[in-house]
């Protein structure tokens, strides 16, 4: 049995792949998507305090997954808080670390996080930081006293995407429910 | 194309499945699991006075939990939201949520999913049991609506540590997927 070194690919053309349950897929899955998220087209930058904004992507409440694109517009922080759930996020512009850890996410820095535990965001980039993620379940956020304050899940995240576009009159994209 | 109807299953044997990367699952995959029924290998951990636990399995990395619910008579798991989601099978006696029309009776299958909240009872004279797959955040809440404590997977496993550190019953690495 021969091992693989790179996939066929001579010819740029679609090819029916046979897979047996095709119908199934076609009558069940929600499909993928393609969000443009470079532009507002697709989701439009939701503020989140003063010096922060949101952009969603991707809602699942199957799974309490959401994704968005966070953008701390200059120096600054987004206070402790604790994830219950495994985070994914890439650094795409501007740089960002937290209090906790002795490294810096520069552009195209992969950021993993995993239950249990807190930490503090900062960024000290004149620019501020544009970061992407792809995260599952809760984050309780906590103030300067450890006092906590509130949750973000897969709801909040909706909520604040859906509240502000029917504030501004943008119509609700059905691509960013999963 | 075709597809089959039912596993091959013709010969009692060990196949050797033809595996490239042979090596490496075996250096670094996680072998699967198995837990026993005896209480050397999970005990019941009490859970409250008419309850206990017997924990399963813990996977830190997603924020998994398994485990059986037991509930010894008629009773109540006082009201709690989940912020993931959680597949169930009931196994002895019956229990229901006040808030659904279902009652889960042994064989019988439920999810629950993220943003429910629910209060579980059992009516049966013997209670119940449930095997539970349980993913996240799981936030009880006392009868005025106050939040007491979040439990998820780490909550689970110091139920299961502390016990077993209080009789001196050795952790099983079994459960820690």
């Amino acid at each position: 049995m021969a091992t693989v070194t790179a996939p066929p690919s001579n010819l740029a053309k679609i090819v029916n792949v046979p897979f047996a349950q095709r119908a199934l897929v076609e009558k069940y899955s929600p499909g993928g998507r393609y969000i443009d998220a470079e532009s507002d087209v697709d989701s439009p930058w939701v503020p989140f305090g003063d010096n922060a904004a949101i952009k969603h992507l991707a809602f699942d409440v199957r799974t309490g997954v959401f994704s968005n694109i966070l953008w701390v517009k200059s120096a600054g922080a987004i206070g402790t808080h604790l994830h219950r759930g495994t985070i994914m996020m890439v650094c795409l512009e501007g740089s960002v670390r937290y209090l906790e850890y002795d490294w810096v996410a520069s552009p195209g820095g992969l950021i993993l996080e995993v239950p249990g535990e807190s930490h503090t965001l900062v960024t000290e980039h004149p620019q501020g930081v544009k970061l992407f993620g792809w995260m599952q379940g809760p984050i309780e956020f906590y103030d300067s006293d450890a006092n906590f304050v509130f949750t973000a899940d897969v709801w909040w995240f909706m909520e604040h995407y859906e509240n502000y576009c029917k504030e501004q009159g943008i119509p609700i994209n059905k691509k960013l429910y999963l | 194309m075709g597809t089959m109807k039912a596993p091959p299953s013709g010969a009692y044997k060990i196949v050797d499945v033809p595996e490239l990367y042979g090596s490496l699952i075996k250096a670094k995959g996680i072998e699967g699991t198995y837990v026993g029924a005896s209480e050397a290998e999970s005990p019941w951990v009490p859970f409250g006075d008419n309850a206990a636990i017997r924990h399963l399995a813990f996977d830190v990395r997603d924020n998994v939990y398994v485990n059986i619910l037991w509930i010894k008579g008629p009773g109540v798991i006082g009201t709690h939201k989940h912020r993931g989601r959680v597949w169930a099978v009931g196994l002895e006696g019956s229990f229901r949520y006040l808030e659904y029309d279902w009652v889960c009776r042994a064989g019988e299958f439920i999810t629950e999913t993220p943003g429910t909240a629910h209060t579980l009872v059992t009516d049966d004279p013997n209670g119940m049991k449930a095997l539970f797959h349980m993913q996240g955040a799981n936030e009880f809440y006392d009868e005025n609506g106050n939040h007491v404590e979040t439990l998820d997977v780490w909550w689970f496993m110091n139920h299961y540590e502390s016990y077993c550190k209080e009789h001196g019953i050795a952790i099983n690495p079994q459960l820690y997927l």
